[in-house]
Order: C-alpha cells, then structure tokens, then sequence
C-alpha cells in the first residue's frame, strides 16, 4: 500500500517540477548540490503570498519524505518476496491452482516436486508389482511377468500348451494381452490368427486379420494369412482377391504355417508316451499289492 | 476409542434400540437405530478385517467373532424391519432400504461364520422390495459405507446385490472371495436394473418375488410375473476388473478388498465369467449321483498327507501311523480323520464331514479319499462347502481330481540340488496314451522351484521339467509335463518356473 502512495505523490508533483525547469536554472545551487527552495518558489509563484510560499515548501518536503519512504518499503518488500519464494512452496488461491493443473501436465508437476515425485514412484512400483503378478497367477506361471511380453518365443509357447490343453481362450487372451504391451509384435498376431484357424474360429479370424492389416498392410505373411483366410471365411471381402488353388484343400499342406511354433522333433512325444506306458505299469502293480493288502513302498 | 470401550458402547446402544422397541416408541428407537446404522461400519470393520485377511486356520476365537459380527447384522435387520412396520411414510423407505442392506449383510456373514442360525429367508428379501415399489421408492437411495468411503445406493440395487451374493455363494466361494464379491457389486450398482422384458436369448437371471427363491434361470408358471436382470451390463463391468489388472490396479481400487490376496481376486473372475456369459443357456447336466447312505470313508487333507497315508493300507480306526523316523514323531503322527460318503458319481463326491474337521477346508484345498479300503484313494478337489441350518455335519462338494494317481519320488538334477531330499508328488495319468496329457500334482513351492527332475528306474532315465500348470489349487498345481532327452537343456523359461514376481504383495498391499 505504501509504495503506491508514494508513487501517487511522484505523479502529483510532475506537472510542478516540469514547468519549474526554466526557473531552476536560474536558482543558487548551494556547494552540496541542493537547490535553495524558497528563492525558488518565490520565482515560480510570484504572486503567491507568503503564507502559500511556506504551505507549498511543507508541502514539497512531505512529498519527498513520502517519495523516500515509498522507495525504500518497497525495496524492502521485494527483497522480503524473494527470500520467501525461496524458503516456502508458492501458495495461490484454490482457482489459479485449478488452472495450473488443467495447463501443467501432471507428470511435470510430480517431477517438480521430490515428495509427489517419490509418491508417484511408489505408486507405479506397486502398480508394476500388481500387473506381474496378475500375469503370473492368470498365466499359471507361465510368465514372471509383463516384462516376459517382450519373449515372443516364451509367450507364443504358453499360448500353444492352452490351445493343446484345449483352452484355446486362454491362449487368445494370454495373446491378446500380449499385443497390448507389444503392439507391433507381428509374431502374436500371427500365433492369434493361426490358433483362431486350427480352432475353425472364421469370425474372430477376421477379426484379428482385419485388425492385422491396420497395423502391418506390407507384412510379409499376407499371402499364407489370405491363403488361410480363403479357407476359413471364403465370403470375407478381406481375402476376395486372392486365388484359391485346389490342391491346397486336399491332402496334406505342405506350406501350412507354424506360427504357434510346434516342434518338428517328436522325441518328447515319444519320452511322453514310454513314460506314460510305464507308469502305467507301475500303477497296475501297485492296485495288485493292494489288492493282497500288502504295503507298496513309494515307487 | 479402544477396542473394549467400543464394544461397551455398541452393547449399551444395542441395549437402547431393543428397549425403544419392546415399548414401541418409535422415534426414540429410529433416532437410536439411526445413529447405531450410521457409526455400524466404524464398530466392526476393524474386527471384519482382522479375520478377513488371516491367512491361518480359524480358531474357535474367530469363529465365535464372525458369528458376533453375523448376529450383529441379524439384529440390525430385525430392527429395521420393526420400524418399517411402526414408522410413518416419511420414514419407511429409509428403513426399507437398510434393511434390505443388511439381509445382504447378514447373508453374507451366515456363510462367513458357518453359523448354526436359520438361513436367511427370501421371503423377507422380496416382501421389503415388494412394498418399496408399491411405495414408488424403488429408487429411493440409502446413504452407506460403500468400499471404504460413503455412497448412496437405490433400493433395487441393494436387492440384486442380496439376491446376487446369495446365488454365487452357494458353497463355491470362500470368506474373501464373497467379500470381495460384495465390494465389486456395490461398485456395479449402475448396471443391477431389474426388468419386466425378458432380454432372452442374451444371458439373464430372473426373480418371482411371491417366490420363496431367489435368483434362478426358469420361470415358475405357478408363481407371479418374473423380474429379469441382464447380465450383459454385469459382464461389461466385469471385463473393467480385468483392465483395472491389467493397468496393476484391484477393482474398485480401494475399499477393504483391496487388501486381499491377488489370487482371491484373480479365481473369482473365473466364477463370475461363467455366470455371467452362460447363465441364460441351458443349465450344465450333471451326471446321476448315486446315494451312499453315509457309509465311511478314510480321507486324507493336503497333499503330503494324501502321498503318506492315502497309498498305504488303511490303519484301524483310531490307530496313529507310526512315524518314519525317530527325529520326527510329531510331525509325522497323523490322525486317521472319517467322513461320511453322502452320494457319488464318475465326476465328484459328496462328503458329510464333522463341523470342527470342516471348518479349516475351503474350496480349492485337495483330499485324499479312500472309497475302498482294498485299493488307493481318489484325489480330489474341494468345490462346494456347505453348512446345513441345523446342527449336523458340513456338506463338501467334491471334484476328482484323479482315479489313478500314483505317488513317485523325483530327485532335482541340479548338482547343487544333489544332496537335498527326494521331491514327492503324485502322478496323474492323462486320459490318451499318448502321455501328453499326463501331469503331476505338486505343491506350489516345488512348481516354483522344481528345474529339471529325474525319475530313475531299474531300466531307464526320464528327464522331465513342469511346464505348465494345467490347474490351481490353494497350494498345489497340477502340472503339465515336458520330457527331455538326455543332455538336452529345457527351453528357456520352460526348465525352472519363475518365482512369482511378488510374493509378499498381500503384506505390502496393507502397507
């Protein structure tokens, strides 16, 4: 409030000090500089009687003191601003925060502040915790994680073992989720699509091929994708133009994909069944013990 | 205020609501049961939680208090009830809709304590809603503690939620799923509209409210017109749980559930997928049970003690098994435990177990049961637990798990792993004789940890690791197998299953 007094008093006496310039020149000017101001007004105001002389020199003097004043508290209060600006977080009205928010990203204003920072920190490392271990509990430790998203192998694998085990929904989901951390990830979506066809699944196939042809038009597997699609959803306007040769829907398809990655090496077949035919056995003799209540030690 | 001072409390308000009751003075008992219906949630939550989130057997001492926390709410909807009947327009729909709430309440609680009271009845349910519409109050909203913050909630939801939470808690779900259950349908209040329009052929449930039944799939042409609910709103709503997972969030995002087990909520997608996308088809045909006439059967609880006891001829009733070695006689020392057989067919049977031996199954755990004393028992699961209104035994559900289960020691290949004891699991012939359908039941920590295993024989070596798990138990998987020949290492990722990324996260979450 001060310091707006003092520079309503500097406007005041403007109009004053202009039209004293000529007279000031022809004043005493004492040996400190200073300007002799009763000669002065005297010159100014010639036909002013003593008593104004004396009011207008008081008046003149207040001014100064008012000017002097003014400068110095407002000095003084932007110094006393600066150094609270710098000791204590910046406090505005409820509305100017609003805007700040709605104007500042809210990722900015936490990496402004250290403790939002940290909170935030906090929460993303539990919501992180929460997404692995959602993977891992609906994928029955298939996956650590969501960071396991980015091993196509090791995912499309798990998609294969739920489709072989017959739940071919769980192989989508599992992939599905996949394609939503790795969108560009051409071998989901083609594990998808091939799990869809070995399922006779025509509607969801195109689905996810149409989806496909957003993501990746120029994919190198269009043709076995169409040649597919031919098969399965013959009326889809997705697959009109491309040519189905008839030897493809006889006998054995030589250039049918692997996309779900099934091993050619049946060894583990075969270990699996000699396994399965030998525990078998064992089985049998173990109901034969009971049968003459005898004891079987742990095989 | 302290635990003992808010009991005191809760004792004495309780004590004025019965006495405003008996003399009939209804404002003074609406002003009590007001106060009492508004502070209810800060009285018992605490105690609520506590037993919620145990992860051990129940005592006696929980027990006791679920059946407090039950007889509770059962007096709070006995109260309400009066004052529907004595209270003047103005009023009753408030009442009306509290006392809806705690049916719910009561309901939910009944199943929790495993309480010998009479179950809720129906009736009651549908004659509180049926007079809430003739008063034009269908929508009228109750102000109540909703996931931990105040809501306010219209009388038609709060009877879907009651009719809802009974129907899916018929057995197949334990004290924390149906809590969490409850915590998801009041957060789904938006999509619970009851219809006079039959939405069919799309998935619906349906209520005759001059029934004394609640939710089922078929109209009883003997009762009055049916009200339909939808289920498409309640799966659209459910596929929401997934995405909040998904983004590593527990739906609703907070709320007392959501400081459960991660597992709790994740197996109760399951159910509620199946109930809401098949529920309007046809109901599933379940084979003929055959009536067992309670005849008694050995059974055996838990994986160890199904491989220790259930493939050993049976001991005399009564007799302890003698311990393997002297170091550890306790440990080892099991009591023979008898159920009674109720019925049984190709899938499942069905048990009358003691109400103190029952207590500690839940849906989930794994039994061994011997039906025939000359051969080994079955593997089962726990599906459906049941407690009758009066005092008899508990009614288990149970699936077999295997017929032909056979128990094998492993040893680990790992050379570190040279000098530790033999893993031992049971061996589940796959329905082909192919062997790809083969699995091993293992307990989760030896699933987590197992790596490559060996089976030696007289005549051969199999390598073996656990790829898969086919399915779930509470602390046991059965697990797909992937055979390996000799020198060659398992795919990456497929040879030792990853240790969960958290297991601590229940703890953490309650941080």
């Amino acid at each position: 409030m001060l310091h707006r007094i003092s520079a309503t008093s500097l406007l005041l006496l403007v109009p004053l000090l202009t039209s004293a310039q000529d007279a000031i020149r022809t004043v005493n000017v004492t040996p400190g500089g200073g300007v002799e101001l009763v000669p002065l007004l005297v010159r100014l105001l010639p036909w002013a009687p003593p008593g104004v002389i004396a009011a207008a020199v008081a008046i003149a003097n207040a001014s100064l003191l008012l000017v002097l004043a003014g400068l110095g508290t407002s000095a003084a209060w932007r110094a006393f601003q600066g150094w609270q600006r710098s000791n204590v977080p910046e406090r505005r009205p409820a509305a100017i925060r609003k805007g700040i928010r709605r104007a500042v990203p809210q990722d900015k204003v936490r990496a402004a502040d250290p403790i939002r920072r940290a909170q935030a920190g906090d929460d993303e490392a539990r919501r992180k915790r929460i997404r692995d271990r959602f993977v891992y509990v609906r994928f029955d430790g298939a996956l650590k994680g969501i960071a396991d998203f980015g091993l196509p192998a090791k995912v499309i694998k798990a998609a294969r073992l739920y489709f072989e085990d017959s739940r071919g929904d769980r192989a989508d989901e599992l992939l599905a989720l996949a394609l939503k951390h790795q969108p560009e990830e051409h071998a989901y979506w083609l594990a998808r699509l091939e799990i869809r066809f070995l399922l006779g699944d025509s509607a969801s196939f195109v689905e996810i091929a149409e989806a496909f042809m957003r993501v990746a038009p120029d994919a190198a597997e269009w043709d076995e994708i169409k040649r597919l699609g031919v098969r399965i959803a013959p009326d889809s306007p997705l697959f009109a133009g491309h040519a189905s040769n008839a030897a493809d829907s006889y006998g054995p398809w030589p250039t049918m994909p692997n996309w779900i990655q099934s091993s050619w090496d049946l060894t583990a077949e075969v270990i699996a069944s000699e396994f399965h035919h030998h525990m078998r056995d064992r089985i049998q003799e173990m109901r034969e013990r009971f049968a003459h209540n005898a004891a079987p030690a742990t095989l | 205020m302290s635990e003992e001072l808010g009991r005191e409390e809760l004792r004495t308000r309780l004590g004025a609501l019965r006495a405003a009751l008996a003399r009939r003075d209804i404002a003074a008992a609406g002003a009590v049961f007001e106060a009492l219906d508004h502070d209810l949630h800060d009285f018992v939550s605490d105690d609520q939680q506590a037993l919620l989130t145990k992860m051990l057997a129940w005592d006696d001492d929980d027990f006791a208090l679920a059946s407090r926390v039950h007889a509770l709410h059962s007096r709070m909807l006995e109260a309400a009830r009066m004052l529907v009947s004595y209270s003047g327009l103005d009023k009753r729909l408030d009442y009306i809709a509290a006392a809806i709430a705690y049916w719910a309440e009561a309901a939910k609680w009944e199943l929790i304590s495993m309480s010998h009271e009479p179950p809720q009845r129906f009736t009651q349910l549908h004659e509180l809603y049926l007079e809430a519409v003739a008063l034009e109050g269908a929508a009228h909203g109750r102000r109540m503690m909703a996931n931990g913050s105040w809501a306010k909630v219209a009388i038609e939801p709060l009877y879907v939620r009651a009719l809802v939470l009974r129907r899916l808690s018929g057995g197949h779900l334990g004290p924390r799923q149906l809590e969490i259950l409850d915590s998801w349908l009041l957060a789904w209040v938006d999509a619970m509209a009851l219809s006079p329009d039959d939405p069919a052929p799309a998935p619906r449930l349906l209520v005759q409210p001059d029934s004394s039944a609640g939710l089922s799939l078929n109209v009883d042409p003997d009762l009055g017109d049916p009200l339909f609910l939808p289920l498409g709103p309640l799966k659209a709503e459910l596929d929401l749980v997934f995405d909040f997972l998904q983004r590593g969030e527990l739906f609703p995002g907070r709320g007392p559930s959501t400081t459960f087990r991660l597992e709790d909520h994740v197996s109760l997608l399951d159910i509620l997928h199946r109930e809401f996308t098949q529920a309007g088809a046809a109901p599933m045909t379940r084979d003929a049970r055959t009536n067992a006439e309670g005849v008694e059967v050995d059974v055996y609880l838990g994986l160890g003690d199904i491989i220790r006891g259930g493939f050993s001829p049976p001991a005399a009733p009564g007799q302890s098994e003698a311990p393997t070695n002297l170091f550890e006689p306790v440990t080892t020392a099991r009591r023979q435990r008898r159920f009674r057989l109720r019925d049984h067919n190709d899938s499942g049977l069905g048990l009358l177990a003691p109400r103190d031996e029952a207590a500690a199954l839940h849906p989930g755990d794994l039994i061994g049961v011997r039906t025939d004393p000359s051969a080994p028992c079955l593997v089962c699961e726990v599906v459906r637990k049941v407690h009758p209104a009066d005092d008899s035994d508990t009614l288990l559900g149970t699936r077999v798990v295997s017929r032909n289960a056979l128990p094998l020691s492993l040893k680990r290949e790992d050379a570190a792993a040279a000098s530790a004891p033999d893993i031992d699991v049971l061996y589940v012939p796959g329905t082909d004789s192919s062997g790809r359908a083969d699995s091993l039941l293992v307990s989760d920590a030896v699933f987590q940890s197992a790596g490559v295993l060996t089976k030696h024989d007289a005549a051969q070596t199999f390598r073996l690791s656990l790829n898969r798990g086919r399915h779930r138990g509470r602390g046991w998987v059965l697990a797909g197998l992937e055979f390996l020949a000799e020198g060659q290492e398992p795919a990456k990722g497929s040879g030792k299953n990853p240790k969960p990324p958290d297991e601590g996260l229940t703890l953490s979450l309650l941080d």
